[in-house]
């Protein structure tokens, strides 16, 4: 039966683990959702410092003495000792790092370490170690020979003064705790923080034993139970007993507290006492007798309770309450899920990530200027030209340009303008795209600024900082310059002539024809055209229609814009080829703006968003992961295992206790 | 009241006046900034507080005690006032309903305190002459400020103490619930520090003046035992130690002599610590509107460069026009004469090509170079059109590209978010029309420039070329050609066919040159008036450019008097005014402190960054 049980809790630890790598994975994804990191969760605390470490190993029980500043847990906790492990100061906030005491069983420190893993360890040298201002979670620890052999306890710092550090270390504790020792007072007992620290406990199933320290007997014998009572309800923590300790420095100080215990129902407990084991009853008689007339006797009253609690039990009732906490529906991991799928459909909203562009999204590329793509075109056409083509081409040519001399010198075309095929007006054009979309992104990071969370914020306000925008214009534009325009068109022409080879070889060989017929007819065409007077009107009138695509391609297979007029009667006559030509063309240049438009996009990745655009996307669409899965699953498993395993305990826990191992 | 109090409150009241005139007005103001604005958001509530003030200046002072559940603050006025008149308990929390007791013969109706929310007690006690005093319910005991909580209940009189009992027990003063609303409940509030328990406790004061010490200035804390004292007075004793001296401490500082400088320190340091939040989110952001002054200065000076460049090409491209307009300038100045009229003729052609370009002409600077005259009313014809069209675009011509216009508009509104300053509207081309309009308002005013300068040009090197040695030399070789045809002719005509046979020189009269003669006579007369006008005009041309170098360079050293974003300059400047503003409205609130020393108020009280310590 032992063993069985123990299986469900190997279980359970196992998958206590794989769900900590899990949600170890999943969080690298969701840095930028607006949701609380796990690590600040209190059920990760728990899962990290009381699940993993405790889960399936024996048996023994963490007891943890805590309360508010100067309320003596100091003084409390030595007195269990038996020793003056901790130093008790009259000023407040004194006790730094918890001290804990360790039966020989865990003499070895990684024993020790693996119950306690977010402290340092340190081996305790006297009693002021506590008191050390330090940065680091330390832990002093000692070996007590006094303690019961399953006993830890831990003296710890206090959870109410401005030093919040304290606070923290002190939950540490409470998570690794199995009984606590609630120190309180009748100043504090009702203070917001303290019952706020002790629901915590209560709720997380640890076992809470209230001790009234500095009270005034017997003048606040009438008052304790309604203490008790004000504190029960607002902690929800429901004792089994209560000590209470005198207002005794002296006392204190020599470690001979005379505790008393008292059962629920305060001093009238005696028809409730009744009800109580035998051993119970015995202790009630013993504290009634000690506490009146030998306070020697007291002084190991709650030392004596200690020793006598149901270890095992207590100690899966602190792992039950722990697991439930990690698998409750409004605090545990399913709530924090929930937040996530929120935090990530909000994300997705706010940044447009979803539709097809996300972050970067360029519009209306400009379309390549039809002159340049012709050059290019012909440039390709002559090198594929038989010699007798190419000559003829090459002196129409140079008859072209000296021809077009007059009239671009009526035309005024500024001298010395190399890129007269209208590159450079695309240039000035493609740049003021580049910084509309840059503008755009800015625009769009403005309002994830606003919108987003911490983590988002952050990332993007040095985005937008002027010095960062001023630099990434200056970047994009240098890169802007220095691209090669003409090598990107003279690639992308020859891929796309090559797949029309492969493709559509009938339409290539036709167009292959008319620049070879344009190269033969072109002669008579001219001789005909001069004799008419009609040489330089082609020209003037070239430029005029050139902003057709058609007849302009037309012109581009057939050669130099002074045959147009003659070689349009070449191209009428293939007329079934033009209007695929037309297409093909317009799609040669939509080829050409995507291509550029991915340049952008590529250049804003690379100098302003960086892997941002990837992280957001990835948080955004965090639900649809491997990782979000894996702990959907993980955390099934471990209410399903939890559920087993309890209900397996309860049966077991009617009859009788369970023993340690 | 005796006289010199009275006028000594005059004054006081007169100052505060003015004090509270002064912020107002600055208030009033509005400077689009975040941190100025959020910072006139506070002073509004702050200011309404102040007014309430000014209203109660020389009531009772208003004291409260103020600590955590347990600490003894019901004992403590019971202990004050010598009778047991709100119930101190074991229980907590004990006071739930704040509790007032004030002077029988005292009315507090006008005092602005809620006093249907407290229960009131009218008691014959000494300390209830000069103050009310207030048992408050303590702050850590609820988890939140929800209505009718303890918490609630005291964050709604704290405001109207002017004295606060901070009380505390060697278990709680270290408390962070208490210590961070006290940080709240401080502000315009003087203090008294007082532990108490002192029959159970140990004594504590200094480690918690060590802890009080980074943000109030705490000059003396009591330690008492207000059940002991209480007990004394109920038997007729005087109560004995340090609670004595609190006694003492309370009569002195808060009797009604000491009202106005209590009233007046709290107000003051209302007020300086608001200014001093504001102060210190301005120096928060100053260093980035500086840097957009900055980044303007670096923009201008960017476009700058850029338009010289462009207006140095510009110049000595269209050197034709120069030409032309020196060729009028000459033929001014140079008289009657017949290369004067070869130059008329010439320049005549010239004028009516000239008008030609003018029609072409397309940027200010070939505008520029026609004339001045004609270039404004072209300008303005243009600016006509664009009002029409509301197209900016075709007068942004001085050469600056439009995509580094792009770019500057854009960085400046990241820069300007960057300094804080309210967000332009979404509509973004608003800032590149504003920029736009900029350019053409400096370019109309460098047309001016560049038109006089011009001119100027023109007729320092028409002078130059047209001094009477010159003239009369180049009229002389000129003439050179006419008078050798007309000499050639005059000799056939009188001597060859006419005087010499007469006079027998010649056997017979030779004829008269013929159309043979005449032709290549007139081709080579046009020759040579071409010869000498292009002789003529490359030695202008050679004058001319170095004379447009040297305008040209003038012109790209010269300062663009206005910068590019005049508003935003002005915003920038706004900006600075308000930071003196607010320097100079703390040093006002501090010298309205003024000589309430430290020694003269020993409460008490939070500390005020900047302030110093006494």
């Amino acid at each position: 039966m032992a063993t069985e049980k123990c299986g469900d809790w190997h279980e359970c630890r196992d998958t206590a683990a794989d769900l900590h790598r899990a949600i170890g994975l999943l969080e690298q994804q969701i840095e930028l959702l607006d949701v609380q990191a796990a690590r600040d969760q209190e059920w990760y605390a728990l899962l990290t410092e009381k699940l993993l470490p405790q889960l399936g190993s024996p048996e023994f029980l963490v007891v943890a003495v805590t309360g508010g500043t100067n309320t003596g847990k100091s003084s409390v906790f030595n007195q269990l000792a038996g020793t003056r492990a901790s130093s008790a100061s009259p000023l407040a906030a004194g006790t730094r790092h918890p001290v804990c005491l360790v039966p020989s069983e865990f003499s070895e420190q990684a024993r020790l370490q693996q119950i306690f893993p977010e402290q340092r360890l340190q081996h305790w040298q006297n009693a002021d170690d506590a008191l050390l201002p330090d940065e680091q979670n330390l832990l002093f620890w000692r070996e007590c020979v006094e303690l019961p052999s399953h006993l830890l306890l831990l003296d710890t710092p206090d959870i109410d003064s401005d030093a919040r550090v304290n606070w923290k270390r002190t939950d540490s504790i409470r998570r690794a705790a199995d009984v606590i020792i609630a120190v309180l007072t009748q100043q504090k007992y009702n203070d917001a923080v303290v019952r706020e620290f002790f629901r915590r406990a209560a709720a997380e199933g640890r076992t809470i034993i209230p001790v009234f320290n500095q009270v005034l007997i017997p003048e606040d014998e009438p008052y304790w139970p309604v203490w008790l009572q004000t504190f029960c309800e607002g902690s929800g923590v429901v004792p089994e007993v209560v000590f209470l300790a005198p207002a005794d420095r002296r006392a204190a100080a020599a470690m001979q507290l005379p505790f008393s215990q008292r059962l629920m129902g305060g001093s009238a407990s005696a028809d409730q006492a009744e009800e109580k084991t035998a051993a119970e009853n015995e202790l009630e008689q013993r504290s009634c007798v000690a506490g009146d007339a030998v306070p020697e006797a007291g002084t190991r009253l709650l030392l004596d309770y200690l020793r006598q609690l149901p270890a095992g039990q207590l100690r899966l009732k602190s792992l039950r309450g722990s697991l439930d906490l990690l698998c409750d529906p409004a605090v545990g991991i399913p709530e924090w899920l929930r937040r996530l799928r929120q935090a990530a459909e909000r994300l997705q909203r706010d940044s447009g990530i979803g539709t097809e562009d996300g972050l970067i999204r360029v519009e209306k590329w400009p379309a390549v200027p039809v002159p340049a793509v012709l050059e290019v075109l012909s440039d390709w056409w002559r090198i594929r030209q038989p010699a007798w083509a190419q000559t003829i081409n090459r002196v129409y040519g140079q008859a072209g340009k000296m021809l077009l001399q007059p009239v671009n010198l009526l035309r005024r075309r500024p001298a010395g303008n190399e890129q007269s095929d209208g590159l450079q007006e695309y240039r000035d054009e493609e740049w003021r795209i580049v910084q509309q979309t840059v503008q755009q992104v800015m625009q769009q990071l403005e309002r994830l600024q606003d919108t987003g969370g911490a983590a988002l914020q952050q990332r993007v306000r040095g985005m937008l900082s002027g010095d960062a925008t001023g630099a990434l214009l200056s970047r994009l534009l240098a890169e802007h310059k220095r691209f090669d325009q003409q090598q990107e068109l003279r690639e992308l022409v020859d891929r796309s002539m090559q797949q029309l080879e492969s493709e559509r070889p009938e339409l290539y060989r036709m167009l292959r024809r008319i620049n070879h017929v344009s190269a033969a007819v072109r002669p008579v065409t001219s001789a005909v055209l001069f004799s008419v007077g009609f040489g330089p009107a082609g020209d003037l009138l070239a430029p005029l229609a050139g902003q057709a695509v058609m007849h302009t391609a037309a012109d581009v297979f057939g050669g130099t814009a002074a045959a147009i007029a003659g070689e349009a009667v070449v191209t009428t006559a293939a007329e079934s080829g033009v209007g695929i030509v037309q297409s093909w063309f317009c799609r040669l240049q939509a080829g050409y703006s995507a291509r550029r438009a991915t340049w952008l996009a590529g250049q804003l990745q690379q100098h302003l968003l960086g892997d941002l655009a990837e992280e957001i996307c990835r948080a955004a669409s965090v639900v649809e992961s491997e990782d979000y899965r894996r702990v959907a699953v993980g955390l099934d498993q471990m209410q399903e295992l939890t559920g087993r395993a309890m209900s397996e305990q309860d049966g077991r826990d009617s009859g009788e206790t369970v023993e340690s191992d | 009241m005796t006289a010199g109090h009275e006028r000594q409150h005059l004054a006081l009241l007169r100052e505060l006046d003015e004090l509270l005139l002064q912020l107002r007005e600055w208030q009033g103001l509005s400077v689009a900034w975040k941190p100025a604005s959020s910072l006139r958001r506070n002073t509004a509530a702050v200011l309404e507080r102040v007014q309430s003030l000014r209203v109660r200046l020389d009531s009772p002072l208003v004291v409260a005690t103020f600590g955590g559940t347990g600490t003894g603050k019901s004992s403590l006025v019971n202990a004050l006032v010598g009778e047991e008149v709100t119930a101190s308990g074991r229980q907590r929390p004990t006071t739930r309903r704040p509790v007032l007791l004030q002077h029988r013969d005292l009315d507090l109706t006008d005092s602005g305190l809620n006093l249907k929310q407290v229960q009131v007690c009218r008691l014959e006690s000494g300390l209830l002459r000069d103050v009310v005093l207030i048992d408050c319910p303590d702050p850590d005991t609820s988890e939140g400020d929800s209505p009718g909580s303890n918490l609630a209940v005291l964050r709604e009189i704290l405001p109207y103490c002017d004295v606060l009992l901070y009380v505390t027990t060697q278990q709680k003063y270290r408390s962070s619930r208490i210590a961070e609303e006290l940080i709240q409940a401080a502000s315009g509030c003087q203090l008294v520090f007082i532990q108490t328990h002192a029959d159970l406790d140990s004594d504590i004061r200094d480690d918690w003046k060590r802890q009080l010490d980074d943000q109030f200035l705490a000059s003396r804390i009591f330690l008492v035992d207000s059940r002991q004292a209480l007990l004394d007075q109920q038997e007729g004793r005087q109560p004995a130690g340090e609670f004595r001296s609190l006694q003492r401490f309370l009569q002195e500082q808060l009797g009604s002599s000491r009202r106005l400088a209590i009233r007046r320190a709290s107000l003051t340091d209302l007020l300086g610590e608001t200014l001093a939040e504001g102060q210190l989110a301005y120096g928060e952001l100053s260093p980035h509107v500086d840097r957009l002054r900055e980044v303007m200065l670096e923009l201008r000076d960017e476009l700058r460069a850029e338009m010289s460049a462009v207006l140095t090409q510009e110049l000595l491209q269209n050197r034709g026009i120069w030409e032309r307009r020196l060729g009028t300038a000459i033929v001014d100045r140079w008289g009657l004469s017949p290369f004067s009229a070869l130059l008329r003729l010439s320049s005549g052609i010239g004028g009516l090509l000239a008008s030609l370009s003018f029609l072409r002409a397309r940027s200010s600077v070939q505008m520029a170079l026609v004339g001045a005259v004609q270039g404004a009313r072209w300008l303005k014809g243009v600016g006509e059109q664009q009002a029409e069209t509301e197209s900016l675009n075709r007068l942004s011509t001085l050469g600056i590209p439009d995509h580094l216009l792009r770019s500057a508009s854009l960085k400046i509104s990241r820069y300007r978010a960057d300094a804080g300053l309210d967000r332009m509207d979404q509509q973004s081309g608003r800032e590149l029309d504003d920029l736009r309009r900029q350019l053409v308002r400096m370019e109309r005013s460098f047309l001016g420039d560049v038109g006089q300068e011009v001119d100027r040009q023109i007729s320092l090197v028409a002078e130059r070329l047209t001094r009477p040695v010159r003239r009369w030399l180049t009229e002389l070789i000129f003439l050179l050609y006419p008078v050798f045809v007309l000499l050639r002719m005059g000799h056939n005509f009188f001597w060859e066919t006419c005087l010499a046979p007469l006079l027998g020189y010649a056997e017979a009269a030779a004829p008269l040159l013929a159309v043979e003669f005449y032709i290549p006579a007139l081709f080579f007369l046009v020759v040579w008036c071409g010869t000498g006008l292009v002789a003529f005009s490359s030695g202008l041309r050679g004058r001319l450019h170095s004379s447009i170098q040297d305008l040209a360079d003038r012109l790209a050293e010269q300062q663009l008097s206005e910068g590019l974003y005049p508003d935003l300059e002005q915003e920038c400047d706004e900006i600075d005014r308000e930071v003196q503003r607010l320097t100079e409205l703390r040093q006002m609130v501090n010298d309205f402190r003024g000589q309430l020393a430290r020694s003269q108020v020993s409460l008490g009280s939070l500390r005020i960054s900047g302030q110093p310590d006494s």
